[in-house]
């Protein structure tokens, strides 16, 4: 239509100079109609609201409902809006979400669609890329892009119920064997004084009511301080199990995190992999901390969390072990292990630390090295399959 | 997955698109057979094209309908030639009858009897011979119409085809060739509407006879934008199609009220734009260009009115006149000329053709405007011209000046509306400042406010601090982020955590080398982070 543009304007001026009222309103219509309509595409895509919603957390299997709400917010009605959803490709099976529909004085369209957490990570939902356009097609169609929103799928939880870890910190909430871990908060009976017995522990009120001297009998319980070394330098994985015995890792750091959480103990991880919500950098060390929300924290880096090749685990055992405190349980998980780790474990179990190994993958000279860890008191697991975790800890 | 459906529209749905668009088309073609049957009655006064209108419509929906249900036969197995034919032959008999009839009744059996003595003379008498060619020649533009208009239908099975891409059916030249076919006749109808005009108005008959034809040429228009839009929707439907983007079933409802909503509304606002005017456009400039004067010279009376009164009072001070007399003669030299326009015209007319000239002149801009920045070549051929650059630069020039005077204008308005609410809001209150209060607070605070206005400075240069992290982790993200100020950072967290957590007594000093420490680290981070945003430009 746009051709005929400077043959209306020719005319326009024409039905001006012979004075044609007639000529002239008709002139003005068609271009009315052309600017009205341009004015029209331009103004309509700017007053359009546009919100999705979801629940931005996940896990792996779960069906995440996805709303979205396009509102107009002008009184111009929108005669075609198409809407194309951008959607990863791990999450969706295959099927887009590209619509289109009308949207009248301040009308409201929503549109529902699902996507199953396959496999775990972060995620961006969107943009939503928008098109409208006038009825007659004077001008190109105007569009614009919506926001994208982050969506993590937490990564898959095995119940470890045979897990047992080393620990020698006193004064926890996990029974222990050991008198020497005796917990004066948790009193497990009375018994007459003897010779011998200490004066802190007579109970005074028990006396006063017997008559005869009782002293307190404590329980012993251990606090397990738990730090989760999770090796994804890629050197230390082979190239042909790299993603599944990765994954593995990934699957038994968060599964040991939970099963610390569920026993109420303080956890910390230190990773290597790359963290794409930080231009991939190495994520911020967690500390053993006990509560659900530095759980979550936890679980969210382990959610977002990728192999990488920046940091390999001697720099990271190095630099962030030195300020934990003794007794603590350090759980290295790793898809590779050198003799060198070995002994760079051994001079954290010298210090009071307790390492432990659990391997993803075989390594060629495991004998040795579960040898030479036997010698160093340091235990060593295999988990090449998820199975394999469940059954963690039972040998 | 959506919540639309992607179901092909019912059969049902898709006829009655098309009897619409053939509706449309057959009411366009009688507008114009209207307009063309007004121009034949200025060449030949005798005839009366009485149901001319009427005829032209039924032949070209017949046609059209025919030509749908034609559109899959082969040429093979019909004989194309001999139904076009019997059809012009049954076109010639009606048109003829019609011809008769609006001559009356009883010459009916008249004229059919005078077929015997001479059949070709007068069967094809100069009336009928004026009615049957028009008729012929409607028929004849239903056919450039029906080529295209039957190529752009939403046939389901030949989509199918093109998706799979075993076919092609370019719809996009296919709306071409209609908008073109409406556009050309529109554009005879204009013309021989300005020459009946033209006719009627040196007849001085103008009133009576010619009144119809402006609402006819508007409804041909609207006609015409209705059906170009219908075709937009066939062309956009086959797109979604091809690209398996559910259509909701409601669009083509919406579609065809919102854009009779859009024609109604454009013709309501033609009918309110000013389409006359009293004074020429030489006129006009010359009255334009005395309005500007007059305005230049209220503001040089302005400005120079309060000099000369200063100096005339000064000077009468020394020279010991009156001042009065001085006084009212420089007043009456810069008395500016109020202009008048194009000689004693009423107000009214004067403002009827200021607005006149203002939305053409607008519209005309605009449009050029907008048809060069959308045509390659004419964009090319500028580029190319000597001048094109000077202009250019010229334009970009002005532009400039009036973005800039629009911003400071903007930014000055908003400036003094901020002020008027600060005023407002803090009217009454006489709250100290930040240094102030630190000032009069004790050193252990005085390290805990610096410590907080560290983090909220951190935070507004987006490096947050979790609510989880403890001074120490958020001094090790802090040391990540430059580790050029470890030290500093360290020494700075060290006084925040004595301050905060000991019993230590905290000196005035302390508190001091603090806010030191804090100005330093701001200015250091602040050069890092001007140098990671260079980095990503």
């Amino acid at each position: 239509m746009t051709e005929y543009l400077p043959l209306i304007v020719f005319l326009m001026i024409l039905a001006v100079i012979i004075r044609d009222n007639s000529a002239l309103t008709v002139l003005y219509m068609i271009i009315g109609t052309f600017l009205i309509g341009l004015w029209w595409n331009k103004r309509a895509i700017k007053h359009i609201e546009f919100s999705r919603e979801f629940d931005d957390h996940a896990y792996l299997g779960d069906q995440i409902e996805v709303k979205l709400k396009i509102k107009n917010q002008s009184f111009l009605p929108i005669l075609w809006l198409e809407v194309r959803e951008s959607l990863p490709a791990n999450l969706s099976s295959g099927k887009s979400v590209n619509n289109v529909f009308s949207l009248g004085t301040y009308g409201i369209n929503k549109i529902s669609y699902s996507l199953t957490a396959f496999k775990r990570g972060y995620y961006n939902l969107g943009p939503l890329k928008a098109r409208t356009g006038d009825p007659l097609g004077v001008a190109r169609s105007a569009q614009t892009d919506f926001g994208e929103n982050p969506l993590i799928i937490y990564p898959r939880i095995v119940t470890l119920d045979a897990l047992k870890l080393p620990s020698h910190s006193p004064f926890g909430n996990i029974r222990h064997k050991n008198p020497i871990f005796e917990d004066p908060s948790r009193i497990l009976g009375k018994r007459d004084f003897s010779h011998g017995d200490s004066v802190r522990r007579i109970d005074w009120k028990s006396t006063a009511a017997t008559g005869k001297l009782q002293v307190k009998l404590y329980e012993a319980s251990i606090a397990l301080d738990v730090l989760i070394i999770l090796d994804l330098y890629i050197e230390n994985y082979k190239m042909k199990s790299l993603y599944n015995a990765s994954e593995l890792a990934i699957t038994a750091a968060a599964s040991i995190a939970a099963w610390g959480n569920s026993q109420r103990q303080p956890i910390g991880l230190i990773t290597n992999g790359k963290d794409p919500l930080t231009d991939n950098l190495m994520p911020q060390p967690l500390l053993p901390h006990k509560g659900t929300s530095h759980f979550i924290n936890i679980l969210e880096i382990l959610a977002r969390i990728q192999i990488a090749d920046n940091y390999p685990l001697e720099l990271i055992i190095h630099d962030k072990l030195a300020n934990l405190s003794w007794g603590t349980t350090i759980i290295l998980i790793t898809g590779g292990l050198e003799f060198d780790d070995l002994d760079n474990l051994f001079r954290f179990r010298k210090r009071g630390l307790l390492p432990v190994v659990i391997l993803t993958e075989h390594v060629p000279n495991y004998p040795g090295l579960r040898d030479m860890a036997k010698s160093l008191s340091i235990p060593i697991y295999t988990a090449t399959q998820i199975d394999h975790l469940r059954t963690l800890g039972l040998d | 997955m959506n919540s639309e459906t992607r179901e092909q529209p019912p059969p049902g749905n898709l006829r009655i698109l098309a009897i619409t668009n053939f509706f449309l088309i057959s009411l366009m073609l009688s507008f114009f057979a209207f307009v063309l049957g007004k121009s034949v009655t200025i060449l030949y006064p005798g005839w009366h094209p009485i149901g001319f209108m009427v005829m032209a419509f039924f032949v070209a929906f017949e046609s059209l309908s025919l030509r749908y249900y034609q559109r899959r036969t082969s040429r093979f197995t019909q004989n194309i030639v001999l139904g076009i034919l019997s059809e012009i032959i049954l076109i010639i008999l009606v048109a003829k009858l019609f011809s008769m009839l609006s001559e009356g009744f009883s010459t009916l059996w008249m004229q059919i009897t005078s077929w015997q003595e001479d059949f070709i003379g007068n069967f094809l008498d100069p009336k009928s011979t004026f009615y049957i060619f028009g008729i012929l020649f409607i028929w004849m533009m239903t056919w450039l119409f029906s080529g295209p208009i039957n190529k752009l239908e939403e046939d389901h099975e030949l989509m199918e085809q093109e998706k799979l891409g075993v076919v092609f059916t370019d719809r996009r030249d296919a709306r071409k060739k209609l908008v073109n076919l409406i556009f050309i006749l529109g554009f005879i109808m204009i013309f021989l509407a300005s020459s009946i005009n033209y006719f009627f108005a040196s007849q001085v008959i103008y009133q009576t006879n010619s009144s119809p034809i402006l609402p006819v040429l508007i409804l041909y228009f609207a006609a015409g934008f209705v059906f170009l839009s219908l075709n937009q929707y066939a062309i956009m439907k086959a797109y979604w199609y091809f690209n398996d983007i559910s259509v909701n079933p409601d669009l083509i409802k919406r579609w065809i009220f919102y854009t009779v909503l859009f024609i109604i509304f454009v013709v309501s606002v033609i009918i309110f734009l000013p389409k006359d005017f009293s004074i020429e456009i030489n006129q006009f400039v010359e009255f334009l260009y005395r309005v500007i004067i007059y305005i230049f010279s209220i503001l040089q009376f302005l400005i120079i009115f309060p000099i000369i009164l200063i100096i005339t009072l000064l000077s009468s001070l020394f020279s010991g006149e009156p001042i009065q007399e001085q006084i009212q003669d420089q007043v009456q030299e810069y008395t500016p000329v109020i202009p008048q326009p194009a000689g004693q015209m009423p107000w009214i007319e004067v403002v009827k053709t200021i607005l006149f000239w203002t939305v053409f002149l607008v519209i005309i801009i605009f449009t050029i405007r907008f048809y060069i920045k959308n045509n390659i070549r004419i964009r090319s051929l500028f580029r190319n011209f000597p001048l094109a650059s000077w202009i250019k630069d010229f334009w970009n020039w002005i532009k400039k000046g009036f973005l800039l005077l629009k911003q400071e204008t903007a930014s000055k308005y908003q400036s003094g509306i901020e002020n008027i609410r600060r005023y407002l809001k803090e009217r009454g209150r006489n709250l100290p400042k930040l240094s102030n209060i630190l000032n009069i607070m004790p050193p252990r605070q005085e390290i805990i406010m610096t410590y907080l206005e560290w983090i909220r400075w951190n935070n507004e240069m987006g490096l947050i601090r979790r609510k989880s992290q403890t001074p120490l982790e958020f001094a090790q993200v802090c040391t990540q982020f430059n580790n050029e100020a470890s030290v500093m950072i360290d020494d700075f967290t060290n006084y925040f955590i004595t301050a905060r957590y000991s019993t230590h007594p905290i000196e005035k000093e302390q508190a001091q080398e603090a806010k030191r420490l804090l100005s330093k680290l701001q200015e250091t981070f602040q050069l890092k982070h001007d140098e990671q945003e260079a980095e990503s430009e």
